[in-house]
């Protein structure tokens, strides 16, 4: 839908009464301009619900561009996620529910998570993993692999997970980028009722590295040698002694990579004060989530969504949180309705991508289970278009009259929901919706002036808030680049929006050389750099086309060098590097030889002009938007 | 009892030379045969290569033992010149720890010894030693063949070097009757803990006892040595004394002195034990002489103010309505007690609890959450409806322990079907008879069972008790094995829509038979509400349960234990059930440990049969295991010892000793954590609970007066009859006059504890002595090389009753010669912890007591084999 019929529609749908009138938070707008006119106050009372070693003296120290929360405040995640509940009434309550494809489940309950994860720290530290250490974790979305993510936060470890699909050189390079001396890997996951082998990347990708491997085998054994070690003896052959390590507010949880158009993949860091009151706030207010719910996130613990809401607010909540491992249309197109019916889930967030998905296979599938249980579908990654909004609320939402659809925009490094719609304002079809309370948002042109209600321009944060990355991981000045790329003191998300009079906003795509495949935020420059590293490509330039599904898809345009034939099989080969290198969702899905590429006279790949010629446009209609 | 299952070759080879030593008149191979147990061919294989290897002789068709094998071994050993070269001998044949004690003119022992570093010395001794004789085996030796003016100074002062050193002068005197008899003397840790040892006499010229000569082991070594030993021993005394004794007259056995009645002396009572501070401060109940008053003054008020923390869909008009024997709860109300026990939970705060973890035999773990074991039990309740079971409806189960049976029960119970559990294992001709007793409508059933690494397979079993009786079965079929009627298939294929249905509270909830081990099985009939209010009050205020935590009762789900606290009164109180199917010490004694940790099990709920055997497997497994969740070890189903007890208190928590039977549906006997312990009496009566020791006209008995033990008024958990047998539930009222016969004797001390004796109908009378199997077997139990025992009283015309003792030694491979040392020596010990040694006693070793499938051991068989008598329904003996 183009964007001036956007603006015009006058589409909108209502949650029903009945979710309103029970909604955690019954006025939203009181709750934002209260957030924004007293943040210390808002943020403060937000953080004295969870436990803190030590309290902490001052909310904010906003020192442009750095931001530090909770000060002189001592906590740790893992107690506020687990102990809290493993010690009160909520011990034997189902904190994760692990999914496979085959039907087959495993439940933990918070005494039974907190005992495995404590027992797993302790191993870790008799490896001599310690505090601010990083380790890597290269897992799929396992019951373990949150113990893994846990256990390293418990004892002040960083743990940097990488997803269990990216290929070697992403993977090694995450691994020297971090400086991590421990790598968890899993030997195989599991999609579409067959193991995808991880081992071999993981092998290939710690060749030459002075760095010791945990292995969660469930295919195969685990590789002989001193440095090889084997997760469920780790686990098991130690008592569950580790308590949670009192933590600076500001001491690191995390560094998750993501992919920027520079071509080194940044290393966004969270932390354990901010982030865990943030994340737990929006799982609250914005997902309405109540205290006995299920709760489904359909992402992976590879990406933010999985960090954020797979794991570490849900489990903040005390509620009972599902992940699924392996394909959602996997053994059949109603794997996950199924599911939903079976575990009486009540939230779900998901992807448009899964979304578009659904809307493929059609609305039988879902209609033949019982989905009463369901009220509220966050959806988050790219933009929803409206035709997938609709059919959501169509087909899994009773019309409308059982919950809501709610569309919802943010990145790693945010941390959560940033631009959503709230349950209790109108859904419009096209927008995401308002700045979430604690997010100050405007629409900005190059030189950072806002722009007037209706006319594009570029995303902008005026301000930190608690759950809001702190720096990019050696390398501060990436950091630093994120506030001052336009005038005005303000964060650069990126990404093309508009804003209505009413301040709704949609978001159109990104502004740089970053794509969106299927919600994943992949660098033109990364697929470039693994397509060139190939010995047979000069030159090569990628660009993103759209998709009915995934949103984009990765074409690639190549020049080879003298000597070698534009032949299928060369094409395959080729595309194939790119798959090892990167993994499969970084991979081009169309490969084009060329004789040369389109530059200018400075030399620079004329993307755009690919891009124009691809979708049939006329070159010059992007220009304002992309420049 | 001469029948073992499972003998060795050389077990039985063995056995087949004693026969042969004890009928010297010669044997035929059929009697042998019968003896062993074991087919006529087997017996004549064995006795074929006894007579080839020259052990035994045969004439006719008559064996006996060889008369070569019965003439003494030849001397090998040249005489020594001196009598240390005999101690250097006596080492070096044994490669033990050897002594050669002399009497000198004072008449005391001069001791030398030879061994090497790492063995065992006797601590504690001078070289001259005049004391302690009684305790050592060496001066046992000597002792036994001195005069009695040499002797007597020795016998007047016996002191107790441990507690198992003989300090009475009769049994001393039994005691060296038979050193005199077999030539040598046996000390078990008489003289100091964990050493053992045997020695032999040294005679002078004059045929005088000069001395002996001896060696000790560590007592774990002491049985695979025995034999070894002894022979050495002897032979080398032999060879040192300078001539054979003379053979003292054989005097007359003495006839016993009268028996008087004797009751549990003071000497035997133990110190209370108090549970941990953090149990007892923080325990639910904490002033339990006031809550019992309360219980007894205002009965409709305590049990009224429970109640209203269930919900019932109409409230009672009435707490009660007694009219003896018979008794009503909650009159007028109607309730659920699935809807108490799941959709209450289900639709609040614990929707995402687990509910129960159960463990399956096959080693699938399944973990549901309230919200999903409502849904589960609602469909098959639903199924259930559409196979035409009705309110009131009879449907028996005969599953393993697991989900499948839990939710067979709830779901009965969630449309007022009325489930009657049957032990999985039992037979089909006891399975038919439930099955016509109770008119059952359907049976659920599995088609096998997996135990102890076997498959028990009961697809045959169960058509054959079923068989022209109009019963469909509900299959619960594993190993890929379909049938017409599948459980999971009927469950599925119906929606979670079925609701709880409101029932009166005296709607029958369940039928339990009663464990065969007291002849004919009667059915006893339990309510929904009553039962309801009852278990849980005791799950909090007894087992002491709090929110949050987790509780593993080991018992069958087909018992009363497991009904009661496997299953019922968890759910009812939003807590987390541990089922698990497999025994305890399957594959190893680990896994039961592994299990408590995994879980993380706050509350234990186990039998004293189990904790005897996991005792058994030693402390090291206890040791090993992180058990820091557990905080409390409930005790019920037998007698439980103080030697167990202890062990348990010290291996895995504060133990709850409890009695109660399936017909009182929860505890009444106990001691709550707010009163200290005393090991070996189970305690007091718990609030609401009326009970009272008295004589056969129901007069209540004085403290330390042995009695029956009596029930004086209903409670609302108390059974309502039997079913199709009222007249059997008046009479249990009235057996004793104005009162319900638990037909327990026990007896009560001056602080209020009880303790239980025994089944009234395993009372031993002998002579004017009644003794409880319990006592005996818990006198029993405190010896070192004791693992299991069990005892029976034999009819005997001159004594009343003889107790005869069966005793399952910790070491299973030790000698027949050994087992008869022991045997002896065991006898002993029991006069001496029993404080008579007037009791007519008779110790017989075995390798394996019979027990009914829950774990009780079946005394009626032991007696019946005795006797020869037909040992009735043996349907609950455990395979």
């Amino acid at each position: 839908m183009e964007l001036e019929q956007l603006l015009k529609s006058k589409v909108s749908y209502q949650a029903p009464a009945a979710l309103r009138q029970n909604a955690n938070i019954p006025d939203f707008w009181a709750e934002y301009n209260r957030s924004l006119q007293d943040p210390e106050a808002f943020w403060g009372e937000q953080a004295r619900q969870f436990h803190w070693f030590e309290p902490f003296e001052r909310v904010l120290e906003w020192n442009f561009p750095d931001h530090r929360w909770f000060l002189g405040g001592q906590t740790n995640i893992t107690y506020n996620a687990l102990d809290r509940h493993a010690k009160g009434a909520k011990r034997n309550q189902v904190a994760l529910l692990y999914l496979g494809e085959d039907g087959s489940e495993q439940k933990l309950t918070y005494g039974e998570l907190l005992d495995r994860v404590s027992r797993l720290a302790t191993g870790l530290k008799s490896l001599g993993v310690q505090k601010g250490d990083r380790v890597i974790i290269y897992m799929s979305l396992t019951l373990e692999g949150v113990m893994a993510m846990l256990a390293c936060a418990r004892i002040g470890a960083i743990h940097s997970v990488v997803y269990a699909g990216l290929g070697v050189s992403a993977l090694r390079e995450r691994i020297t980028d971090a400086g991590a001396k421990l790598v968890i890997a899993g030997d195989v996951s599991y999609r579409r009722g067959k193991p995808v082998d991880l081992e071999s990347i993981v092998l290939q990708a710690i060749e030459d590295l002075d760095v010791h491997t945990v292995w969660f085998s469930r295919s195969k054994a685990v590789p002989e040698g001193p440095r090889f070690h084997n997760f469920n003896q780790l686990l098991w052959s130690h008592k569950p002694e580790a308590e949670a390590v009192p933590l600076d507010s500001e001491h690191p949880l995390f560094i998750l990579y993501t992919s920027g158009s520079t071509g080194k993949p940044k290393g966004v860091v969270h932390v354990h004060g901010g982030y865990m009151v943030g994340t737990a706030y929006h799982l609250r207010s914005f997902f309405d989530v109540k205290d006995t719910d299920v709760y489904w996130a359909t992402s992976d613990i590879g990406w933010i969504v999985g960090h954020s809401y797979i794991v570490y607010a849900p489990l903040l909540m005390g509620i009972t949180s599902v992940l699924r491992e392996g394909a959602p249309d996997y053994p059949n197109p109603a794997a996950l309705w199924q599911a939903v019916e079976r575990y009486r889930v009540n939230v779900m967030f998901t992807a448009p991508t899964a979304v578009r998905m659904f809307m493929k296979f059609g609305p039988e599938w879902p209609a033949r289970h019982d989905l009463s249980s369901l009220r509220f579908i966050g959806v988050a990654g790219e933009p929803l278009n409206p035709e997938a909004w609709q059919w959501a609320v169509e087909h899994l939402m009773d019309g409308g009259r059982r919950g809501f659809v709610a569309d919802n925009w943010w990145q790693t490094e945010l941390g959560g929901p940033t631009l959503g719609t709230p349950l209790t304002l109108e859904g419009k079809p096209g927008f995401v919706g308002v700045p979430l309370p604690g997010v100050e948002a405007a629409v900005v042109d190059a030189d950072g002036n806002e722009v007037a209600p209706g006319t594009g321009g570029l995303l902008a944060l005026k301000r930190p808030f608690p759950h809001m990355m702190r720096t990019v991981w050696g390398n501060h000045t990436r950091y630093t680049q994120y506030w001052t790329e336009f005038p005005g003191n303000v964060y650069a998300a990126g990404d093309v929006a508009s804003k209505t009079a009413e301040g709704y906003f949609t978001v159109l795509g990104r502004a740089d050389d970053v794509l969106n495949v299927a919600g994943h935020r992949i660098g033109t420059a990364d697929v470039e750099s693994a397509l060139v590293s190939y010995p047979a490509v000069a030159e090569a330039a990628v660009i993103g086309v759209p998709d009915p599904i995934k949103g984009e898809n990765i074409k690639a345009f190549v020049v080879l060098r003298m000597g070698h034939e534009k032949t299928e099989a060369l094409k395959t080969e080729i595309v194939q590097h790119v798959r090892l290198e990167l993994g499969p969702i970084a991979t081009p899905s169309e490969l084009v030889f060329l004789d040369k590429l389109p530059k200018t006279r400075s030399g620079k790949i004329l993307r755009r002009l690919l891009k124009a010629q691809e979708m049939g446009r006329d070159p010059g209609d992007l220009s304002t938007l992309e420049e | 009892m001469a029948q073992s299952r499972k003998l060795t070759t050389v077990q039985a080879a063995l056995r087949v030379l004693a026969y042969l030593a004890e009928h010297p008149e010669g044997v035929e191979a059929a009697r042998l045969a019968a003896f062993l147990g074991k087919s006529l061919s087997t017996a004549y294989a064995l006795l074929a290569s006894l007579v080839s290897e020259g052990f035994a002789e045969r004439e006719g068709s008559t064996y006996r033992l060889s008369r070569t094998a019965l003439a003494p071994a030849p001397t090998r050993l040249a005489e020594p010149e001196k009598l240390s070269d005999a101690l250097e001998e006596l080492y070096l044949r044994t490669r033990e720890r050897s002594y050669l004690a002399l009497l000198n003119h004072e008449g005391k022992l001069r001791l030398s010894t030879r061994g090497r570093q790492g063995l065992p010395k006797l601590a504690g001794l001078e070289e001259q030693v005049f004391e302690g004789f009684h305790a050592l085996a060496l001066g046992k030796a000597v002792l036994a063949f001195l005069d009695a003016e040499a002797q007597a100074p020795h016998l007047q002062n016996l002191r107790a070097f441990t507690h198992l050193t003989i300090t009475d002068p009769l049994t001393l005197e039994e005691e060296l009757t038979k050193v005199r008899q077999m030539g040598f003397a046996v000390e078990l840790e008489e003289h100091a803990d964990g050493i053992s040892g045997v020695a032999a006499p040294i005679f002078g010229p004059d045929g005088v006892v000069m001395g002996a000569l001896g060696v000790v082991v560590p007592s774990r070594r002491f049985p695979y040595a025995f034999t070894r030993l002894v022979q050495a021993v002897q032979e080398v005394a032999r060879a040192a004394s300078s001539r054979s004794r003379v053979e003292p007259p054989q005097g007359e056995a003495k006839p016993l002195p009268p028996s008087e009645p004797v009751y549990l002396g003071s000497a035997s009572e133990e110190t209370p034990v108090w549970a941990p501070k953090a149990l007892v401060d923080q325990a639910n109940l904490q002033d339990y002489p006031s809550e019992y008053r309360k219980s007894q003054e205002h009965p409709e008020a305590f049990w009224g103010a429970w109640a209203e923390r269930f919900h019932w869909f109409t409230p009672w008009r009435q707490v009660r309505e007694i009219s003896p024997p018979n008794h009503r709860w909650f009159v007028g109300a109607t309730t659920n007690i699935t809807y108490n026990a799941l959709d209450r939970h289900a639709e609040g705060p614990r929707r995402n609890q687990l509910a129960l973890i159960a463990l399956a035999g096959d080693g699938n773990v399944h973990k549901l959450t309230y919200r999903e074991l409502r849904d589960l039990t609602a469909r098959l309740a639903g199924g259930l409806l559409s196979l035409g079971i009705r309110p009131g409806d009879r449907v028996a189960v005969y599953m393993p322990t697991g989900l499948e049976m839990a939710l067979t029960f709830l779901a009965c119970a969630r449309i007022g079907a009325v489930h009657v559990a049957v032990p999985a294992g039992l037979g089909s001709q006891a399975l038919r008879e439930r099955l016509q007793d109770t008119g059952a409508r359907l049976l659920v059933a599995a088609d096998r069972m997996y135990q102890g690494g076997r498959t028990l397979h009961f697809t045959h079993l169960i058509e054959e008790a079923t068989q022209g009786l109009d019963v469909p079965v509900l299959w619960f079929s594993r190993g890929g094995a379909r049938r017409s009627l599948e459980f999971w298939d009927l469950l599925e294929a119906h929606r979670p829509t079925t609701r709880a249905l409101p029932v009166d509270s005296e709607h029958p909830l369940f039928i339990l038979y009663t464990s065969g081990s007291t002849g004919k099985p009667k059915g006893v009939v339990h309510v929904h509400g009553g039962y309801m209010v009852g278990i849980t009050y005791h799950l909090r205020t007894l087992f002491d349960l709090k929110e949050g935590e987790i509780s593993w009762a080991t018992a069958d789900l087909s018992w009363i234990v497991g009904h009661s606290y496997g299953l019922y009164a968890p759910l009812l109180e939003g807590l987390t059930t541990v089922l698990r199917a497999e025994r305890l010490d399957y594959p190893d004694p680990n896994s039961f440990y592994e299990t408590l940790e995994d879980c993380g099990v706050n509350v234990l709920i186990i039998s004293p049969t189990w904790l005897r055997t996991l005792r058994k497997h030693g402390d090291e497994f206890a040791q090993k295991a992180h058990l820091s969740d557990l905080r409390l070890v409930a005790s019920v189903g037998e007698y439980l010892a103080p030697e167990v007890w202890h062990w348990a208190a010290k291996h895995l928590a504060h133990v709850v000793d409890n009695w109660w039977q399936t017909e009182t549906g929860g505890p009444c006997l106990s001691t709550p954590l707010c009163m200290p312990a005393k090991p070996g009496k189970v305690g007091f009566p718990l609030p609401g609970v009326e009970v009272q020791v008295v004589d056969a006209a129901g007069r209540e008995l004085p403290p330390g007066q042995k009695g029956h033990l009596v029930i004086r008024r209903p409670f609302p958990h108390f059974m309502r009859t039997f079913w199709n047998n009222d007249e059997r539930y008046v009479e249990q009222w009235s057996r004793i006059p104005g009162c319900y016969s638990t037909g327990d004797i026990a007896v009560r001390d001056s602080e209020g504890y009880i303790a239980l004796l025994g089944r009234s109908d395993d009372v031993i009378k002998a002579g004017e002595m009644r003794i409880g199997t319990a006592e005996i077997e818990g006198a029993m139990l405190s010896h070192p090389s004791v693992a299991e025992v069990a005892a029976v009283g034999l009819a005997n015309p001159e004594l009343g009753e003889v107790i005869k003792v069966y005793v399952v030694l910790k070491t299973r491979e030790a000698s027949l010669e050994v087992r008869t040392i022991l045997a002896d020596k065991l006898q002993a010990h029991l006069r001496r912890q029993l404080g008579s040694i007037h009791l007519p006693t008779e110790v017989e070793i075995i390798d394996q007591l019979p027990r009914t499938k829950s774990g009780k051991i079946l005394r009626r068989l032991l007696k019946a084999q005795e006797l020869g008598d037909d040992p009735g329904d043996l349907s609950t003996l455990e395979p």
